[in-house]
């Protein structure tokens, strides 16, 4: 379980993740980004120093700090004695009223009240006396020992530089050392000051104190206590300086008081490494900048401390408090003299002081992080889209790093995230437009931009736009899984960018499917033209990938792309997917018959509400009598406009697009309503045949909607026919054959349509229920003709063996209706006698005659009709 | 004619017979010569004694040893006993001791560098390290002995320190000193030929390559993959049930991709609770990774291997130290195939001595379940 907030300092529910914290913080990796329930959130980790200047930056109260306040008033109204040190700067800021309140503390039981001023002057007398003796050998530090922030920075993060702090307590401490080992007070103590820091100190220095107690927790836990006016004061006071010693630079004059003049000292606000880098480099030159270094952490003096909260409109009184302290403590220190008297008064005030009590060490904490390689800052700005060195270095600091090298190191190590770079996020906005998630190729928009630039910067040239579509993904995705199609796809997409590479784009379209633009080139195409399959085995496909591609030659550039794809897609579609890889240019003829195949999917539907398909019936005639026997009912589409549209036309379309299931009900629904007008005695007997498509065939519910529709139309089913086409019987034989037998059960005769227009099969009539076999003239066709009469002789006779009703179709000449009369083939449908004729013709030739007269009329507009309609 | 150098195994429980074994074959061998180097492997129990008295015996000889899980050499394997390399010329070499390893090593690249001082040439010049093990400290000593080395071209190889499955120290030494948290170093310069650095991975990355999006660099956590819980994503991407899926990364570990290079880390413990895995090597955030599986034929990593060696004209190693991952060797146990093994390691590179330890550290890098050796022409 990740480990943090578990110092001194830590994140709140109010965090946005706003990166302010970092910018103010010193420690790389102090904070940590998270995604926490789904929100972004800064928390603090175990490298915190516990400076609290987050605390200030953050304007959204979402940092807070620990400290002891509540333990302390535990102690206090227990049976404990508990003393307390109090930090200048409490005076300095509460003025008069501190007392008042120091006071009302001693009231609560608090046991002896000192101020911390006072072991500010024996920590500032005993540095100095260090400074001054810089000549010994040993006595090479020179920074400061005032402030935790400060010690615990270097303690944990600068271990080569710990030698450099004087080896004297601070002046918190020493106050705490001065109550113990001089004053012999054997209560527990408490610190009342502006640092939730302090603690550090005070668990590094054995836990003289107790209790930290900020002034800020101090007062909020007074707020509704009534403090009156006392005459309070502390059992030790400090004598001079140490009453300043935590404001700006308030420690550092002490020293400068009692050590020469010529002594330079650099006063630092706010921590860095880089400060510190700078001091190494200094201390070790031969003219080192300064003597000794006074560094706080906090920006201004004590006053801003984490633990202290001072109002706007408080700044000028506490202004007003600290002119009046230094007024009061000028008038004392008037008169006095060089640095060298000043030292010799104030070490006879410290005559009684051993200084090997206030000594100390600092330990090193520091934790040696690994060194981030190049490799790694390579990955993280290529993957931040951070590619030129410009983008390196944009070191805008909204990440709350100064540099964008140091963010990269944070995402390194895992205390920050790429998205917290508001760069890398526009430019990762800009990426997903146009780049592919899976592939990372271009998606469809990234192509296009791609292509714009190819063509802006190469006006010459011819480009290909390609449609490429993976086979068998489907089949990858059924029987590996998803997760090898997409890696399928993604060693496609390699593939596409390879072929493409230096003379083109690739990109993603969707599924797997690939745009790819290449110059028009014989060479590029030939190259095209070699790829045939490819081999996936890195990714365990054992057999060979094709894929099938639909291309446009763009020529003239003057039309928009998204009509240039359409183009190569529509191209790609005419492909029917196979083992190998397929290759088809969109050209004019493709052209003409995709606007039609436009035309007719883009009307169909209406067609049908609007009533343009409209039955035709094609005569079969008895060669004996020369009478109808039957006619076969056909679609034809005749427009409002009185255009007719094809049936080679339409019909393969909608085999294709799923519509011919729709025409099919329709159409049989036309079939039933017309067998029961034809049954009506009006007529002569003729029965209606109707096709079935293969597409409906195959339909679960076909059998049902014809038992619909007979239940709807209950006719004679002696009326109507069913046609279903050789090449039906070849899919799924035994579900044919099952719902062939549901409509014989009906009562309905069933025919074999097309019989010889394919390669026939004798099994068919072996195993078939079938009523009707149509005998198609293609065996009298082409070559071979002595050939094919002979099987239709044999046909015939077989047929007829077999019980089964023969009609030819498709007899055009009298040569092939002689022939047939002659083989025995009684019932012949086509152009020699009728072709397909409207409902309204049709009905003139079935309908009874019932005197000489009208027979004779009737026989004549039979030879007319027949004239008319014959080609 | 006296050899340049020799390599002396005694399999035995017993430290004194071991030992005297050992020098037995040094001295027979040395002919009044004083070894310059010895580099030595033992079992933790044996680790002490060895490392004094063999540098009682040797005053003069920089002798370095670390803890092995198991011995490896030309002359025999196994667990216990002592086995040795004594090179007596044709080397000159210097070594040094870090210390602080867990915490600030850096402070003594400076002994790295003092020793880099005093070695004859940069050329034909290693560092070989062992540095002790389970302390997460590999890749910031690392660092140090890079840093210490920065501007010699000369690059690191060694060993985190074995031991015994029941042990939960390792140990390494230099010239009778042992230390159970440190790095001892020697640098070796061959004098008479070139050293050929060499990388054995016997797993290769499978399909499935993602990215760690959130991790604790220093305590070799990944948090995240992808943007997602660790475990979550692994148990979901791979089909396996939470508690099965630190069985199943056992054997497919993960694969630091870097380039081309592909370095393989242990998932050492599976956090169920918090979803994190703990690595054995370091893994910096945003790095690419791939699961690995163990290649089908190891007798053709071997081969690999051995035509690395003999890349760019002939090659004939005088001696050889190899640090083969303990992970590697139970392998090799479970499937039977160690004695193979070290049959393929003495006919490819005559004299070897191996240990087998924690992981590996190899130029830059800090890896396990990989085989490095040095070849000494």
């Amino acid at each position: 379980m990740r480990d943090y907030n578990n110092g001194l300092v830590k994140t709140n529910e109010r965090c946005i993740g706003c990166n302010k914290c970092v910018s103010t913080c010193p420690v790389i990796g102090a904070n940590v980004s998270l995604i926490l329930n789904g929100n972004p959130k800064m928390v603090v980790s175990d490298k915190c120093i516990h400076c609290g200047r987050c605390l200030k930056a953050c304007n959204k109260g979402a940092r807070e700090y620990m400290d002891d306040t509540d333990e302390f008033f535990k102690a206090v109204y227990s049976d404990m004695r508990v003393s307390l040190i109090v930090d200048p700067i409490f005076y300095m800021i509460y003025g008069k009223e501190a007392k008042n309140i120091l006071g009302y503390l001693k009231s609560q039981g608090v046991d002896k009240i000192y101020d911390g001023g006072y072991g500010a002057e024996i920590s500032a007398f005993l540095q100095a006396d260090y400074i001054r003796n810089r000549e010994s050998e040993q006595n090479k530090a020179f920074i400061l020992n005032y402030c935790p922030g400060v010690i615990t920075f270097m303690e944990n993060h600068v271990p080569d530089m710990l030698e450099s702090i004087i080896p004297v307590q601070s002046p918190v401490i020493c106050t705490a050392i001065y109550a113990k080992k001089y004053l012999k007070d054997p209560s527990a103590l408490a610190y009342l000051g502006p640092c939730p820091a302090r603690k550090d100190e005070m668990n590094e220095t054995g836990n003289l104190i107790s209790y930290n107690v900020c002034i800020e927790s101090l007062m909020k836990k007074l707020k509704d206590e009534k403090i009156e006016e006392t005459d309070f004061t502390e059992d030790l006071k400090c004598r001079g300086l140490g009453a300043l010693s935590s404001i700006r630079g308030g420690f550092g004059d002490m020293i400068d008081l009692l050590i020469s003049k010529e002594a330079l000292s650099i006063k630092q606000e706010g921590i860095s490494r880089g400060f510190f880098d700078f001091i190494m480099a200094s201390s070790t030159s031969e003219d080192p900048a300064a003597n000794y270094y006074d560094i706080i952490s906090c920006d201004i003096s004590c006053l801003t401390g984490a633990g202290v909260s001072i109002p706007g409109e408080e700044l000028p009184k506490v202004n007003r408090n600290i002119q009046e302290i230094r007024q009061g403590l000028l008038k004392e220190i008037e008169g006095s003299g060089s640095y060298e008297e000043n030292y010799k008064y104030v070490a006879e005030m410290m005559k009684d002081i051993n200084p090997d009590d206030f000594m100390r060490g600092f330990r090193s904490n520091f934790k040696q992080m690994s060194i981030v390689p190049d490799s790694t800052y390579e990955v993280i700005f290529d993957s931040m889209y951070k590619t030129t060195e410009a983008k390196r270095h944009i070191d805008c600091g909204s990440c709350g790093y100064q540099t964008c090298k140091e963010m990269i190191e944070a995402i390194a190590y895992g205390y920050n995230r790429m998205e917290n770079c508001i760069h890398y996020m526009n430019d990762e906005l800009l990426a997903r437009y146009y780049t592919d998630d899976l592939t990372k190729i271009p998606n469809a928009e990234g192509f296009k931009a791609n292509v714009k630039r190819l063509y802006d910067q190469n006006p010459d040239k011819e480009y290909v736009i390609g449609v490429v579509s993976l086979n068998q993904l489907n089949l990858i995705n059924d029987l590996y899984g998803f997760s090898l199609g997409d890696a399928y796809i993604k060693k496609a997409a390699e593939v596409a960018e390879r072929f493409t590479k230096d003379k083109g784009t690739a990109g993603r379209l969707a599924g797997g499917e690939f745009l790819v633009c290449f110059e028009n080139t014989p060479q590029y195409i030939a190259d095209v033209y070699k790829a045939t399959t490819y081999s996936f085995s890195d990714i365990n496909v054992s057999f060979p990938l094709s894929f099938r591609a639909g291309l446009f030659v763009d020529r003239f550039r003057d039309e928009p792309m998204e009509a240039i794809i359409n183009y190569a897609s529509l191209a790609r579609d005419k492909i029917e997917e196979d083992g190998i890889s397929t290759i088809l240019f969109y050209d004019d003829e493709l052209q003409e018959k995709l606007a039609a195949e436009a035309m007719v999917t883009s009307q169909m539907h209406a067609a049908i509400t609007k009533m343009e398909f409209v039955p035709y019936y094609q005569p079969q005639y008895s060669h004996k009598d020369k009478k109808i026997v039957g006619a076969e009912m056909l679609c034809r589409w005749i427009k409002r406009d009185g255009s007719v549209i094809s049936p080679g036309l339409f019909i393969p379309i909608f085999e294709k697009n799923g519509f011919i299931k729709s025409l099919d009900k329709y159409m049989w629904e036309q079939a039933f309503i017309a067998a029961k007008t034809y049954a009506s005695d009006e007529f002569d007997k003729a029965p209606i045949s109707v096709n079935i498509s293969r597409v409906s065939l195959s339909e679960d519910d076909f059998t049902d909607t014809i038992r619909g529709l007979f239940e709807k139309y209950p006719i004679d089913p002696d009326y109507l026919h069913f046609e279903i086409t050789e090449s039906a019987y070849s899919d799924r034989a035994d579900l044919v054959s099952r719902k062939v037998n549901e409509l014989r059960e009906m009562g309905f005769k069933v025919a074999v349509d097309d019989f010889g227009s394919g390669y026939s099969s004798l099994n068919l009539l072996k195993d078939m229920p079938i009523d009707i076999l149509k005998l198609d003239m293609g065996f009298l066709r082409g070559r071979n003709f002595e050939n094919g009469e002979i099987i239709i002789r044999n046909v015939v006779a077989m047929v007829k063996e077999l019980k089964l009703d023969v009609i030819s179709e498709g007899v055009e000449t009298a040569e092939q209706a002689e022939f047939l009369r002659h083989v025995g083939c009684d019932t012949i449908q086509g152009y020699l006698y009728a072709k397909p004729m409207p409902a309204v013709e049709y009905e003139k030739l079935i309908r009874k005659i019932d005197n000489e007269f009208e027979a004779r009329i009737h026989e004549k507009e039979m030879q007319e009709s027949v004239e008319k309609y014959f080609i | 004619m006296a050899r340049r150098c020799l390599v002396a195994y005694e399999q035995s429980y017993n430290k004194e017979e071991a030992l005297e074994k050992v020098l037995e074959k040094i001295n027979e061998e040395a002919e009044g010569r004083v070894p310059i180097l010895i580099v030595f492997f033992s079992s933790n129990v044996q680790f002490y004694y060895h490392a004094s008295k063999l540098h009682e015996v040797f005053p003069q000889t920089t002798v370095i040893g670390s803890s092995s899980y198991i011995c490896l050499s030309s002359e025999g394997y196994g667990p216990d006993g002592l086995v040795a390399l004594a090179v007596f010329d044709g080397i000159d070499c210097s070594a040094g001791f870090i210390g602080d390893v867990t915490t600030y090593p850096m402070q003594h690249a400076h002994v790295v560098k003092e020793a880099a001082g005093k070695v004859a040439k940069y050329d034909d010049t290693i560092c070989l390290e062992f540095t002790t093990a389970l302390l997460n400290c590999e890749e910031i000593v690392l660092d140090t002995l890079r840093s210490g080395l920065k501007g010699t071209g000369i690059n690191v190889i060694g060993s985190s320190s074995g031991m015994s499955a029941s042990s939960i120290m390792t140990y390494v030494s230099l010239n009778g000193k042992v230390y159970n948290e440190g790095c001892v170093f020697v640098l070796i310069h061959n004098e008479i030929g070139r050293i050929k650095l060499i990388k054995e991975n016997m797993y290769q990355p499978t399909i499935v390559t993602f990215t760690v999006t959130d991790v604790d660099c220093e305590n070799r956590m990944i948090y995240e993959i992808d943007g997602r819980n660790a475990v979550q994503f692994l148990c979901e991407k791979l089909g396996v049930r939470k508690d099965r899926l630190k069985g199943y990364l056992d054997e497919h570990p993960l694969g630091r991709i870097i380039g081309d290079d592909i370095s393989t880390i242990s998932v050492a413990e599976v956090d169920l609770e918090g979803g994190a895995l703990y690595c054995e090597s370091r893994i910096f955030n945003r790095t690419r990774i791939a699961l690995m599986e163990a290649r089908p034929d190891l007798r053709e990593v071997w081969n690999e291997t051995k035509d690395r060696a003999g890349e760019s004209g002939e090659f004939l190693p005088a001696f050889s130290i190899v640090a083969n991952c303990a992970i590697r060797t139970d392998y090799f146990i479970e499937h039977r195939m160690i004695d193979e093994f070290n049959d393929a390691m003495t006919d490819n590179y005559r004299c070897y001595i191996g240990t087998s330890g924690m992981g590996e550290q190899f130029v830059d890098q800090h890896f396990n379940q990989t085989m490095v050796m040095a070849l000494f022409e």
